[in-house]
């Protein structure tokens, strides 16, 4: 392996998921909604790891990003992806930022790179987490970037899939899926679209 | 290059030769990766006339070497083609005709695609009674995905005037249509497969639609590519043709979902026929 690999490949290492008791292996399938979000550790932008369990009591969305990924950049660069990171802020939600590009793929980018990648679009997030061997968006079965997860305050998958109905980005009534379940979550209602098809680039795990 | 001079003026010309060669590889390899381009020609072709005024079109794209464009169902990831017609009164388009696509595998995900070239058909119409007086031109507005190890966008708009094709127009539409003739599905009934109405089974393990196939081919049934589903997500990384059966594991929209019937292609060596099944519900819940 050449030093740039190696340089990978201890990044990975420390950048690393670990696995805890409950998180589904990679043969598993993810949960459908309803059923319990599994359990992850990853370490943030800044060098701090998170789990999504210390979350439990607060709504969770978790928003699956590559940078690399021009449909990721059209969210960002039109502004939507910011001012829903904003919305949902204001109102108390957690909003995780996740990135599951393996350290190999052209699309890969180390923590500085991308923390001046989203200050510059104005994102907007609680945590900003790595997932470099994939574990966690495996578990929840993140295919896209953008994929969007809410987990309630129970810790149960409460919505899985696009942003909005909207992939071209070119509809101005689009319907924002996350934003029609937050509300409903917020009055104690049953959410209406619970599982649509995610649209966007595939999350480039290593293979 | 001179070697009938033996002094050192052939050596010194052939390293600045080299060297002007490789400077010039270089910055063809810089310039390429910097701008990717994964279409080459987009074109739109009339490849059949029915007078008066029916035409069948035909969006013609090459794609650069590894590179993929996505099926009307992309998959799993991935955008799928989106293609608005400018067209003149009284014209309309039908349905979007694709070819058979491929199916491309990455870990868990799957999509649908082509790779190198795909020829995606229409037919354009009078849309009522009253034939237009001349041959329309006619516009396509094409959004497309195209991935290869990193993924583009892009937008590209072609445009067709069939008033006076040439014969070379003619040529081309009519090695067009002999080249990708049997790349298209075809109908069931010509595959010696049936497949009559499928199951939703609801549990408590998820839900799945099933179908038996039947037939003398039945048995050479090795996949079925489904067209988009609405209000369902389909799990395409389980769907299963075994035992006769086609199963396709999805989770509904939200609690109002409802399936009337499943569509697809049922895949047979090279060849690919259309189905469109009915399909009864079953709640094994409890």
């Amino acid at each position: 392996m050449n030093r740039r690999g190696q340089g990978i490949f201890l990044f990975a290492l420390i950048a690393g998921l670990t696995v805890l008791p409950g998180i589904l292996s990679a043969q598993d399938q993810p949960p459908a909604v309803g059923n319990p979000a599994p359990d992850f550790q990853l370490t943030c932008l800044d060098g701090n790891t998170h789990n999504l369990s210390e979350y439990k009591g607060k709504i969770v969305v978790l928003e699956w990003t590559n940078p690399g990924c021009p449909v990721v950049q059209r969210h960002y660069k039109d502004g939507l992806m910011p001012a829903l990171q904003k919305e949902c802020l204001d109102k108390g939600v957690v909003w995780l930022v996740i990135n599951s590009t393996n350290p190999g793929h052209a699309n890969f980018r180390p923590a500085e790179d991308l923390k001046k990648i989203y200050a510059d679009w104005k994102a907007a997030f609680t945590g900003f987490l790595m997932d470099p061997d994939g574990t966690a968006g495996k578990a929840l079965g993140a295919k896209t970037t953008p994929h969007m997860f809410i987990i309630d305050k129970e810790g149960k998958l409460a919505y899985n899939g696009a942003v909005d109905d909207d992939p071209q980005g070119t509809r101005p009534d689009r319907v924002n899926y996350v934003k029609l379940a937050l509300k409903s979550m917020s009055k104690g209602e049953p959410v209406a679209t619970t599982a649509t098809r995610p649209y966007g680039c595939s999350v480039k795990y290593a293979n | 290059m001179d070697k009938r001079r033996g002094d050192g003026r052939t050596d010194k010309r052939r390293g600045r030769l080299a060297g002007w060669m490789l400077l010039t590889m270089a910055l063809l390899v810089v310039g390429s990766r910097g701008e990717e381009k994964p279409l080459g020609k987009v074109e739109l072709l009339l490849l059949e006339s029915q007078p008066p005024s029916i035409m069948t079109v035909g969006l013609h794209i090459e794609l650069a070497p590894g590179w993929h464009l996505y099926w009307i169902n992309p998959g799993d990831a991935g955008l799928a083609p989106e293609i608005t017609w400018e067209l003149p009164p009284g014209y309309e388009a039908g349905p979007l005709q694709y070819p058979i696509p491929e199916k491309i595998v990455s870990g868990e995900i799957v999509a649908y695609g082509f790779k190198n070239e795909v020829l995606i058909v229409c037919q354009i119409q009078p849309a009522g009674t009253q034939i237009p007086a001349k041959p329309p031109t006619i516009a396509c507005r094409l959004s497309w995905m195209a991935c290869q190890e990193s993924c583009v966008t892009g937008r590209e708009t072609v445009k067709l005037s069939p008033a006076a094709p040439t014969a070379a127009d003619r040529k081309r539409s009519k090695a067009m249509l002999s080249r990708f003739g049997a790349k298209f599905p075809g109908r069931l009934e010509m595959a010696q497969v049936t497949a009559e109405t499928a199951r939703l089974i609801k549990s408590s393990n998820g839900w799945q639609v099933e179908f038996p196939l039947l037939g003398k081919e039945a048995g050479r049934v090795s996949d079925f590519f489904p067209y988009p589903i609405e209000n369902f997500v389909i799990a395409h990384n389980r769907i299963t043709v075994s035992g006769g059966n086609v199963i396709i594991p999805l989770e509904p929209s939200g609690p109002a979902a409802a399936l009337a019937r499943i569509d697809g292609l049922l895949i047979l060596g090279d060849d690919a026929y259309e189905v469109s099944i009915p399909v009864k519900p079953i709640d094994h819940s409890s």
